[in-house]
């Protein structure tokens, strides 16, 4: 399952959907909205995706992870979109392997590729102002 | 001739225009960057982001010379948050 969505994202859900008889282990990454960013308070942050290609290059990870860990069963992963107060999960990578070391190795692979290459961006929103994640070197908008 | 281009925007590029899709007319045959060209004309502001700017073409990236063929949405992003940010962070 790879879903981009609006609703609060529930780890033990995404576990469940890992969950075969042939796996001795499950990895569940789970990533939460931190209250500071370089030094700065956050009070908030923005997510934004592109969804259907997000949700593309997600499967994408999804088949690169099982051809390099044959031992991988399931993969899942869910990003959540829209504003996430301080510890609100915005992310969840499930794999399901035979064995633990492939879970760890590949949910590791896969939270790393997903920050690369899925595109969703980030607004950082401070006490006194928001910035793009990706862009902190732009001037102020001129208007 | 001309065709005319759907343009899809997103985050920071989205919010500078005012939408989120937009159209452009370029020439038949063009490639991504004359795409951009073409966006940069009808919304100056976002001439500068050039450098930063990420493109697709339906689910995949594209290079700027990638060709459009009709029918093609073409979208125009930021660098995705996760990837090079660029000032310093622990992650």
């Amino acid at each position: 399952m790879y879903r981009v969505t609006a609703d609060p994202l529930a780890a033990q859900a995404l576990a469940e959907v890992v969950t075969v008889p042939e796996a001795g282990g499950i990895v569940v990454f789970v990533g939460v909205v931190r209250d500071n960013s370089a030094g700065r308070r956050v009070v908030a942050l923005e997510y934004e995706a592109h969804a259907p290609m997000a949700e593309a290059k997600m499967k994408e990870i999804g088949e690169v992870v099982h051809r390099r860990w044959p031992g991988v069963r399931q993969v899942a992963m869910a990003h959540r979109i829209g504003r996430l107060a301080i510890g609100e999960a915005s992310v969840v990578v499930a794999v399901s392997a035979a064995h633990r070391q492939d879970a760890f190795e590949a949910c590791h692979f896969a939270i790393d590729r997903l920050k690369e290459t899925v595109p969703i961006w980030k607004r950082e929103i401070f006490e006194d102002g928001t910035v793009w994640v990706g862009l902190q070197g732009e001037a102020p908008p001129a208007a | 001739m001309s065709v005319k281009v759907p343009v899809s925007l997103f985050a920071r590029y989205r919010e500078v225009v005012g939408r989120a899709q937009v159209e452009v007319e370029v020439a038949d045959g063009a490639n991504v960057e004359q795409v951009w060209a073409a966006l940069a004309t009808a919304y100056p502001v976002l001439a500068r982001y050039r450098p930063h700017t990420l493109f697709a073409i339906g689910n995949d990236y594209v290079a700027p010379e990638c060709a459009v063929n009709p029918g093609d949405e073409v979208a125009c992003f930021p660098p995705v948050s996760g990837g090079r940010p660029s000032v310093p962070r622990d992650g």
